[in-house]
């Protein structure tokens, strides 16, 4: 879709007008909202109201979710159904992550132990997180999307979706086999069928620091090529924590808060983790893909709550790394020296976001005491 | 609903204003539009009463008459400040001038769109509503940002961040009216930038004495981010002796202050929108507010937001009054039958 006509534009003015009387009609009669009140119910309602808007978030992206964009006959249904049936079990596990503060494969560092610290640290707009809080990578699961009797994506020359991520993710896994301090875990070494539930809970049980899911993109009808990066996302308020940390920069949290504060924090982390490693994952594999196809297209990194991603607190990417619909491309995936490319290029991705994560820790004891700190008083 | 006779409905003038922090904003069907600065001045006692005669001040003249007056910012932090009725007051008389300003006929209806900043829309549209109904026969109240997005047509797929002097505001628009969620409000904004900037300086030049004032006139005039610029000079006194001070890397740190936060804000609601529509929102974003003349702000947006993709960061063509127009606009397309209705 690309340009609108100017009868639909018509059309959204008319509908936002109706809107916006609506919007007067109704708040003309509503009381007066005493504005201490409102203030207080913000502040306790705000757990709750992220939990909530997860949960509808969570349902109705996943509607619309890529995996049912999947071309394969069959495979659409499958994978919805089995969406569904992870979902409950899994909002319980994202509100016992936010409940019990920041999830597996963070250290604490000593460095917070104080209110003052932790207040010092709201107040840096730039504060990245995960520098502040120690996270030390060791785990890295590796998750080939698909597999058994859900092949994914179907190419026009029956490439499946399910063999060629199976080895990308083998070849990464070598490769990062080697790298200095990790231990790389694939969910799937074979041909077989899992749920993503079970990837999630097998993510978790093992303390996944990170985990990456690969999977090819189908664009139906359309012989474009793009490279995306998903990342998890929610209605994880990171920005609310921001904003609240700005507003009561006078004031000061009461220590009371501080657990609270820390638990959202642990949220926040993930998904601010999960967007950097999506973006280096992103940068790497469309850079490298690019060097060979001018024609392919740098779509992004996004957000959307994948059940895969749902790791309880582990930042987690899902990349769709290249169009299979495509049939040059398809053709492409079934060499071994193609996907040992990308298997490449997502080790840069991954071995960059690592990089610049030991950078962060690095620095941050010097700047500890920043202008921000100081002028506020 | 019966229909009306069309020249009823002309005489009717249609205003579009844009309530702000520092500085409110009015534009009107007659072609006519003015701002004036965001304070009210009431004279203190008796004295002034006799000075000033019994009347309020507004915007400059409130300036000159400091001493004999209480001086309200009435939107100070972006909201009416709760229970103090010289707020809800200051905020009447603030619209009533405005409209004065823009000069209807006598007795002429007046139909209003006001846009207020999205955190007050929260907290106390109420109060806003009454605070301005004795100065227009009908009345609609939106978010400042809202009104910008309309005025600029930008209503699907498309993001606002209006970088006033109290607060930043978004806006996601996505073809309906932004619900409280596609809104959200920083305080990373003008007065911000001030006060770091005022610390800098300080800090650097502690023989000066520079102050808000004086500071904000800097940033007005030299601020930037990036390198777009390589060198501010200002002149400045020191005992009563003129000098030149180099401030270049303060007012670079100053600006780039509120500049994560505001990336990151950014990214995260984009992030939270419709995942097929993230790359066109992120292709569709427009700054607006004072803040927003900042030399290389977009450019350095963009570079921040670019760690999600290609996106494209455009500037409003007339910061001073894209609030205002964009009321304007509302208030002239909406419907006879729903005005009626208010
Ligand atoms: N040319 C300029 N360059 C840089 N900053 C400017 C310029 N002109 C105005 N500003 C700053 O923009 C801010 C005012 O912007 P604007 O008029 O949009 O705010 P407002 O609408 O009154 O505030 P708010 O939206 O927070 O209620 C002030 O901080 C002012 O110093
Ligand atoms: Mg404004
Ligand atoms: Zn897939």
């Amino acid at each position: 879709m690309k340009e609108r006509s100017t009868s639909s534009e018509h059309a959204v003015r008319a509908a936002i007008l109706r809107d916006v009387y609506r919007d007067n009609l109704a708040s003309g009669k509503r009381l007066q909202p005493r504005a201490g009140r409102r203030r207080a119910l913000r502040w306790l309602g705000f757990g709750a109201a992220v939990l909530l808007s997860c949960a509808v978030a969570l349902v109705t992206v996943l509607a619309s979710m890529t995996e049912s964009r999947v071309a394969a006959p069959g495979a659409g249904n499958g994978a919805a159904t089995r969406i569904a049936d992870t979902l409950p079990p899994l909002i319980t596990d994202a509100r016992a992550g936010v409940a019990a503060g920041p999830g597996k494969g963070m250290e604490w560092s000593g460095r917070l132990d104080r209110a003052d610290d932790y207040r010092a640290l709201l107040r840096r707009q730039d504060a990245a997180l995960a520098g502040l809080f120690g996270l030390e990578v060791r785990t890295i699961v590796i998750d080939p999307g698909h597999g058994g009797d859900d092949p994914g994506a179907i190419g026009a020359n029956g490439l499946q979706e399910k063999d060629v991520t199976l080895d990308i993710a083998r070849l990464l896994h070598a490769r990062l086999r080697d790298a200095e301090g990790i231990n790389v875990v694939l969910t799937r070494d074979t041909d077989v069928t899992l749920s993503l539930r079970q990837r999630v809970e097998y993510a978790q049980q093992l303390g996944a620091d990170l985990l990456i899911s690969i999977h090819l993109n189908t664009i139906p009808n359309d012989p474009m090529t793009i490279v995306e990066t998903y990342y998890f996302g929610t209605s994880s308020d990171t920005r609310s924590l921001k904003v609240a940390g700005l507003e009561n920069r006078h004031s000061g949290y009461a220590v009371a808060e501080f657990d609270r504060l820390i638990a959202q924090f642990g949220d926040a982390l993930k998904q601010q983790e999960s967007r950097k490693l999506a973006a280096h994952i992103q940068r790497s594999v469309y850079g490298t893909l690019r060097r060979g196809n001018r024609q392919i297209i740098d779509a992004g990194i996004k957000s959307a709550p994948f059940v895969v991603l749902l790791g309880d607190g582990i930042p987690s990417v899902l990349a769709e790394v290249t169009c299979i619909s495509n049939t040059a491309e398809e053709a492409l995936l079934a060499t071994s020296a193609y996907r040992d490319r990308i298997a490449g290029a997502l080790e840069r991705g991954v071995l960059s976001y690592l990089d610049q994560l030991r950078e962060q820790r690095r620095q941050w004891p010097e700047e500890g005491s920043s202008t921000y700190a100081e002028s506020q008083g | 609903m019966p229909k009306v006779k069309g020249n009823k409905q002309e005489k009717a003038l249609r205003v579009g204003i844009d309530l702000g922090t520092s500085r409110s904003a009015i534009a009107a069907s007659n072609g006519k539009r003015r701002w004036v600065q965001s304070l009210v001045g009431w004279p203190k006692d008796f004295v002034a009463r006799k000075m000033l005669g019994d009347r309020v001040l507004f915007g400059d003249e409130v300036n000159e008459h400091r001493l004999s007056l209480e001086v309200v910012r009435p939107l100070a932090h972006g909201v009416i400040k709760s229970g103090t009725e010289r707020d809800e007051e200051s905020v009447a008389e603030l619209i009533g001038h405005l409209i004065g300003l823009i000069e209807p006929r006598p007795r002429q209806k007046i139909y209003a769109a006001v846009g207020v900043p999205a955190e007050a829309l929260k907290v106390n549209k109420q109060a806003i509503r009454e605070a301005i109904s004795g100065y227009a026969e009908k009345l609609i109240v939106v978010s400042e940002p809202f009104a910008v997005a309309y005025g600029m047509g930008a209503l699907d797929n498309a993001m606002i961040i209006d970088m006033g002097a109290g607060t930043t505001d978004f806006c996601i628009m996505h073809g309906t009216m932004p619900s409280v969620d596609d809104q959200r409000s920083l305080t990373a904004a003008g007065d911000y930038i001030d006060q770091q900037l005022l610390g800098l300086l300080t800090e650097r030049y502690p023989d000066t004495d520079f102050n808000m004032n004086i500071v904000r006139s800097f940033k007005e005039k030299h601020g930037f981010v990036g390198d777009t610029i390589s060198q501010v000079e200002v002149e400045a006194r020191i005992e009563g002796r003129a000098v030149v001070h180099d401030i270049t890397n303060e007012m670079r740190r100053a600006c780039e202050s509120i500049l994560p936060a505001i990336a990151e804000t950014a990214m995260d609601m984009i992030a939270r929108f419709d995942p097929e529509y993230q790359d066109q929102v992120r292709n569709n974003i427009i700054l607006a507010g004072g803040c927003s003349q900042i030399a290389g702000i977009d450019t350095y947006l963009m570079e921040a937001l670019s760690e999600m993709g290609p996106c494209r960061v455009s500037v409003v063509d007339d910061p001073l009054y894209a609030g205002a127009r964009g009321g304007l606009a509302l208030a002239r397309d909406m419907p006879y039958e729903y005005w009626m209705d208010m």
